[in-house]
């Protein structure tokens, strides 16, 4: 079966709305969110095919007092569909994520593949996150992960920077660049440039 | 030939430990039948002002106790029911007896036991004294005296090990400056059930810089209750010592109870360290809901150990708060989930204070249908700076229709953290079973060999006589797995 891919991009967080990828299909979906909302989003994503595949890509940016309230449900309802996402969060200021992604994968969804990878990086002493990743897991012939972590800039790092010449600015934003770029790893060189750009804009630090 | 028990007239089924094929009975509970019952003086079923004063002056409290039990009673009723985890509309809080002397325990019969527990027994090994007491044919031990023995080697050293009905009248400082502080009666409905209406558990103090080194086992009390349903826990590690206290047996263990709701608080203080072991494998058809938590002063160290078994649905969470900087805590779990059942448990760990650290690791295994959850909590709170945690779930999956659900959350408010969580679900790796199997051994015996493996680091911090009666039972559980 020929892979049908497509893609689609959220610009901010009112653009996020509910997808169904049918069978044969591969959807790959990147958001960027960098306003926050003062509500909470639900999203709700469908693997409605044999072999559906989504590739998701979230990152969101938190700044002065923004609020990302998020709950995320990915639905394997049919067989060997895949899911991979990766969330990656940056939170400066006093912003907040709350974040609840679950897989789920009920009988119909034998021999699927999830993977659920949510990173955040706390930048300032006020900036706050609360990450649940979930797993609902009823078919037995499946590989299903997920991974979280939460925490701030590397010491080690930022010293491996500043003793070779980075002042404590420049070394952390290098750092936060990595860490972001690692998710856009994947797009085309356009697109990646193009999102990036928006992204470096909203960065507080330069 | 089949023995008829008749006494109580009616529908009785002649039990024959060839005619009991368990999976038939589809309105019985596991180890299901009815008993003779020669009936003494015993409080009633429901819960009632009047059967928490009849508990209280029974055990012959002091009044402060009594005003407690009464002031959790009100609380008990107007706290709503918990609005996660497991299915408890099948409890029915009139249809409890609530208070039982262990005297007024209904006596099973031993030829009334099911074959498959005594089966369970000669396969587990449990020695001859022990079957009777865990199929509720016994009231107490029979042999006294072993225990009686390791009890003066313990006063020796200044450590109090009692159940907690005589700890309150003997020690009642103790109580009046930590009983409900850890779990406090407002905390749960549980709890508040639990506070009105406990009896037995321990008490154990461990006086400053004592280490004990041999686990202190519940069997080990005296005339005690064996597995109360609503038992009370409280133990006190003072500054520098370390006690491990274990609680159950890997053994099915029949209860009349529907409901079982302990609580267990512990006070780790500075430099102490406790390890607290639960193996629980209650017949299907109880409810086993548990409040446990621990406070660490600092550099204490709390340990979890949590294998749950049995029980139609259990939720309990483990906790520890650490209070004081440099303090650890480390919980580990193994749920079981076959048959009816739901496992939902999980570990919680709060970061008040900087420099605190915590490791959760949990396994899991399903099957028959069975349902096992992990719910856990990881929360820093602001000003808890260079905290490290974490969490690594996992999850076996032996059939295509049972269910494994990961719920954690991460609540982090403080930047100068490392937190990290993962987690994965799978079936047996269909490679090392070929692998096994391509060596000779059966698939039920190399599937049986990969679950023992897969669950190895938990059990291996057992005492050694759990660990190898755990590993039996895995791999009683596991005939019928595959094929």
């Amino acid at each position: 079966m020929t892979q049908v891919k497509q893609q689609l991009i959220w610009k901010n967080f009112s653009e996020l709305a509910d997808i169904s990828v049918q069978a044969g299909e591969e959807l790959e979906v990147v958001g960027v969110f960098t306003e926050g909302l003062p509500t909470k989003k639900k999203l709700v994503a469908k693997l409605a095919g044999k072999e559906a595949k989504l590739k998701m890509t979230l990152i969101f940016i938190g700044t002065e007092k923004n609020h990302f309230d998020l709950e995320a449900v990915f639905d394997h309802e049919d067989l060997a569909t895949v899911s991979d996402i990766t969330v990656k969060a940056v939170m400066f200021g006093e912003s907040n994520l709350n974040f609840l992604g679950n897989v789920v994968i009920p009988e119909a969804g034998q021999k699927s593949v999830a993977s659920l990878r949510c990173q955040t990086l706390l930048m300032s002493h006020q900036a706050q996150a609360k990450t649940i990743p979930s797993l609902e897991i009823i078919a037995n012939d499946v590989k299903a992960g997920h991974a979280a972590s939460i925490g701030r800039v590397d010491d080690e790092l930022m010293f491996y920077l500043e003793t070779r010449g980075f002042d404590k600015n420049i070394a952390e934003r290098l750092l936060v660049e990595g860490f972001l770029l690692e998710a856009l790893d994947d797009l085309d060189e356009n697109l990646r440039e193009e999102l990036w750009k928006n992204i470096f804009d909203q960065l507080p630090i330069k | 030939m089949p023995k008829k028990n008749s006494t109580n007239g009616g529908a009785k089924k002649p039990v024959s430990g060839l005619s009991m094929k368990l999976s038939n009975q589809l309105d019985d509970y596991k180890y299901g039948f009815k008993t003779e019952s020669t009936p003494k003086f015993k409080i009633g079923k429901g819960l009632n002002e009047d059967v928490v004063r009849e508990i209280s002056a029974q055990k012959d409290e002091p009044e402060w106790m009594l005003k407690k039990r009464l002031e959790a009673l009100k609380i008990f009723r107007a706290k709503p029911m918990p609005n996660f985890g497991g299915d408890m509309s099948g409890i029915d809080f009139e249809a409890i007896h609530y208070y039982l002397k262990p005297s007024d325990k209904e006596m099973r019969d031993w030829n009334d036991v099911p074959e498959e527990i005594k089966k369970t027994f000669d396969r587990l090994g449990i020695p001859e004294a022990e079957r009777k007491y865990l199929a509720g044919v016994g009231a107490q031990f029979e042999s006294e005296m072993v225990y009686h023995n390791l009890h003066e080697t313990l006063a020796a050293q200044g450590v109090i090990f009692e159940g907690t009905d005589a700890a309150l009248k003997k020690y009642p400082e103790f109580f009046e400056e930590y009983f409900g502080t850890i779990i406090p009666t407002l905390d749960n409905k549980f709890a508040a059930l639990n506070t009105a209406v406990w009896s037995g558990g321990s008490f154990i103090y461990i006086p400053k810089n004592v280490h004990i080194e041999l686990p202190l086992q519940a069997y080990f009390r005296i005339n005690a209750e064996f597995m109360g349903q609503f038992e009370r826990t409280l133990i006190i590690a003072d500054e520098g010592s370390s006690v491990h206290y274990v609680e159950g047996c890997t053994a099915p263990t029949y209860s009349s109870n529907s409901l079982h709701s302990a609580v267990v608080e512990i006070i780790c203080k500075k430099g102490s360290r406790v390890q607290y072991s639960t193996i629980q494998n209650w017949s299907n058809n109880v409810y086993n809901l548990v409040t446990k938590r621990a406070r660490c002063e600092e550099d204490a160290t709390m340990f979890w150990l949590d294998c749950n078994l049995g029980s139609k649905l259990t939720m309990k969470y483990p906790s520890v708060y650490l209070m004081g900087r440099g303090a650890k805590a480390e919980i580990l779990s193994v749920a079981y989930a076959g048959k009816g059942q739901h496992q939902d448990a999980g570990a919680k760990v709060i970061h008040a204070a900087p420099d605190t650290t915590s490791t959760i690791n949990a396994k899991s295994l399903s099957k028959d249908g069975g349902r096992s959850s992990y719910r856990g909590l990881v929360q820093v709170y602001p000003g808890a700076t260079g905290v490290k945690s974490r969490v690594v779930c996992d999850a076996l999956l032996l059939d295509d229709h049972s269910r494994s659900d990961t719920y954690p959350t991460m609540d982090i408010r403080e930047s100068d953290s490392a937190i990290a969580h993962e987690a994965t679900v799978s079936k047996i790796s269909e490679d090392q079973l070929f692998y096994l199997m391509s060596r000779g051994f059966s698939e039920q015996e190399a599937a049986a060999l990969i679950v023992n493996g897969f669950i190895d680091p938990i059990i291996k911090t057992l005492p050694m006589e759990y660990a190898l009666e755990m590993n039996r039972l895995i791999e009683m559980e596991m005939e019928g797995a595959v094929g």
